[in-house]
């Protein structure tokens, strides 16, 4: 139990960054259709 | 005499038992109309590989044949992605793009479940393979199931497809449970915001270059998805569209499902493993949906436009099923609410997430594989 702990607690940031690297490439997708429908909005 | 009744001695009750669920997945998706598709030839095949000294999954056989050139190389799901990019209408997401923050939420059961899994007693490889069951898609289980390396492989696709199918028994009492009744009834108006063409084609584009600077290894996987998405909306390629959603996607889930089940061999898929992976399955299904919904909760505290947080279920990516039924759910609470178009763009942005979480995924754990 003591060695699937430590091999938990080793892989445990690689989670928490796992679900928030999602996070942060949805916002820049997010961020980046923003500017694509300003842009076509504009050029409309 | 004695040579024709000679393979019944090779019978074991393993093989019986493989029939049985075999003849439980047929039924499944003959009867209760369960991701038929899938589950049929998946039945079928289980038959096929465990009967006595089966020549369909020797050395040479078919299904052994098959699993080398399609799925130990990836190159299956990948294929079946174009076929999917096709289908999907990007529109009701563009039309809202932040509606793609709750098909990032509901990834959490994918890493809560990693973690789980590694506490069970898994190693890391098969610990990530076992939690990608809960990005409810199919393809990208076997991608990261096959590109780790996984020695549950079988049982992965398995659990992973049925529990696909499972979707409208396992979602709804998860909502009910994080939901009030007066969230339930949140009514969203919809007004269809129209979303240029030049959007429309940059959109695939530009995830598969978003996506690949930041998980290298979803190239694959989301470049094949969009690469489908961008032959539907050009506008120029219509036929070969049209044969993407249909006979490509057909041809490779006919192949899959029955390659799928070769990997169903008594002697590996009937082992305790087995059942802790369904268990496990299942908490990924559960708690993206809870992951889903909760963040769509916490969206509501800051806005004055109220969400339905039920459509943070959608998130999920069952796509679309997930939507039909939080459009179903919000419909039984109050028979004006209609949440389809809101529940269908989270439910598409949930099969983007969810390819990036497998990319991701690989990504980071690749030093266990």
């Amino acid at each position: 139990m003591a060695a699937r702990l430590a091999l938990f607690l080793e892989v445990l940031p690689k989670i928490g960054f796992g679900w928030l690297g999602i996070f942060i490439v949805t916002l820049i997708i997010i961020g980046l259709l923003w500017l694509l429908e300003k842009a076509t909005q504009k050029k409309k | 005499m004695a040579e024709l009744f000679g393979n019944f001695s090779n019978l074991e009750i393993g093989h019986v038992v493989m029939w049985i669920i075999g003849g439980i997945l047929i039924y499944l998706a003959i009867k209760k109309e369960m991701e038929p598709s899938l589950l049929l030839p998946m039945g079928f095949g289980a038959i096929l590989t465990n009967l006595p000294m089966s020549g369909a999954v020797t050395e040479h056989g078919a299904l052994t044949v098959l699993f080398n050139a399609g799925i130990a190389n990836e190159l299956f799901p990948l294929i079946l992605f174009i076929g999917i990019g096709a289908m999907i209408d990007f529109t009701p997401l563009l039309s809202n793009p932040k509606l793609m923050i709750f098909g990032a939420a509901a990834q959490f059961g994918i890493f809560f479940t990693l973690g789980l899994a590694i506490l069970f007693g898994f190693d890391v490889k098969d610990a990530a393979s076992i939690a990608i069951i809960g990005a409810a898609d199919g393809p990208t289980s076997i991608f990261v199931a096959n590109t780790f390396g996984s020695n549950y492989l079988g049982a992965i696709m398995v659990v992973a497809y049925s529990y696909m199918a499972l979707v409208p028994i396992i979602q709804p009492p998860v909502i009910r449970l994080c939901t009030t009744k007066k969230e339930r009834q949140i009514r969203m108006a919809y007004a269809a915001k129209p979303v240029s063409k030049m959007t429309l084609i940059l959109f695939p584009v530009a995830i598969t270059i978003i996506a690949g600077l930041f998980a290298p290894e979803s190239v694959a996987l989301v470049g094949f998805l969009m690469f489908g998405n961008l032959i539907r909306v050009c506008g120029v390629l219509d036929s070969l569209s049209e044969t993407a959603q249909k006979v490509l996607a057909n041809l490779i889930t006919i192949f899959l499902g029955l390659t799928v089940a070769s990997q169903m061999k008594a002697e590996s898929f009937l082992a305790p493993d087995t059942l802790l992976i369904m268990g496990l399955g299942l908490f990924a299904f559960i708690f993206d949906t809870v992951g889903g919904v909760m963040i769509a909760k916490l969206y509501n505290l800051f806005t004055k436009n109220k969400i339905n947080p039920m459509i943070g279920a959608c998130g999920i990516s069952a796509f679309p099923m997930s939507a039909r039924i939080v459009n179903k759910m919000g419909l039984q609470e109050d028979n004006q609410n209609f949440l389809l178009m809101h529940a269908i763009g989270v439910n598409v942005s949930g099969q983007i997430a969810s390819v990036i979480a497998g990319g991701l995924i690989l990504s980071l754990f690749a030093m266990y594989k």
